[in-house]
């Protein structure tokens, strides 16, 4: 835009809590029409926030794993992010059959910190450490559509 | 729903069972899943004791009991041992090998682990951990059952 023409000025459609029983219709590009009350709308946008929010921790999560990975490359064989339950499964298979407790307490170290770091309030966490197992076995703790392998 | 000293009588009455499990060393892996049912009801009854409205003293699902202890400064210690009895339950209930279950158990973890690692150092500390937390009455009961169990480990 040239400096010298002038900024076009943004024109808002002000929806406010008061109206909130109000109906409103939106139409998207291929003329789909969605009727909300104004309410619904305010609930949406709080539903997108978080959303956003989320996206943003959820980077900030992967690399805190792939750092936490990287430090012991001694120790761990394979890793995935993954869901379960109501939330995400950090799943750590070893290098070894034998119980690594020291791995462990580190793990749950892990697990706690990003638990209690309200810099990943939206993210919820569980992490599992397997043995050196057959890929049946730990495949079985991913969800196939929603696995990240690292 | 069970209350407190219901769920301490279900957790003595595992500990019994893991006591004559102790006696044969064939049975690893069923004295660590018994060991994890142990916790859950330790774990539970420390809930039922701590936590005051109704919904969160009864009817945890596994997500909610760990999202609680997790996030409560007062549980974290008892967090720290439950996660690893929940974890070897998993390993010893999920995870195989085409020559049986058992077998990899023990590949994972001794007999001698077992009774040195899971109960002495995982079980032993939660249940004395929430004797902390409980009522006078559930609190003795877990302490003279931790007297109990390190006797049956040695």
């Amino acid at each position: 835009m040239p400096s010298s023409q002038k900024a076009e000025k943004t024109e808002y459609v002000w929806l406010k809590w008061s109206d909130k029983q109000m109906h409103i219709m939106i139409e998207d590009k291929d003329h789909d029409k969605y009727t909300r009350t104004v309410g619904e709308a305010i609930a949406a946008c709080r539903a997108y926030e978080r959303i956003a929010e989320f996206r943003q921790q959820f980077e900030a999560l992967l690399n805190l794993l792939k750092k936490w990975l990287n430090e012991r490359p001694d120790k761990v064989d394979k890793a995935f992010l993954t869901v379960r339950d109501r939330g995400l499964l950090f799943l750590v298979v070893t290098k070894e059959v034998r119980y690594d407790d020291k791995l462990e307490d580190e793990l749950v170290e892990l697990d706690l910190a990003i638990g209690n770091n309200n810099d990943f309030s939206e993210i919820d966490l569980e992490v599992l450490a397997l043995p050196q197992t057959e890929e049946d076995n730990y495949g079985s703790f991913c969800y196939p559509e929603y696995t990240l392998k690292f | 729903m069970p209350n407190e000293v219901q769920h301490i009588q279900w957790a003595l009455h595992n500990l019994d069972v893991i006591v004559y499990l102790l006696a044969e060393p064939t049975y690893c892996d069923w004295t660590a899943t018994v060991s994890f049912y142990t916790a859950l009801h330790i774990v539970d009854a420390v809930l039922f004791a701590q936590e005051t409205s109704p919904d969160r003293r009864h009817g945890f699902s596994h997500d909610q009991r760990r999202r609680t202890l997790k996030k409560s400064a007062k549980y974290q210690e008892l967090y720290r041992y439950y996660h690893k009895l929940h974890k070897h339950s998993e390993v010893s209930r999920y995870l195989k090998l085409s020559h049986g279950k058992a077998m990899f158990f023990q590949q994972y973890m001794t007999w001698e682990e077992v009774k040195s690692v899971l109960l002495r150092q995982q079980l032993t500390p939660l249940m004395l951990e929430a004797a902390k937390l409980l009522g006078e009455q559930s609190a003795n009961d877990l302490k003279d059952a931790t007297a109990s169990l390190a006797k049956s480990c040695n």
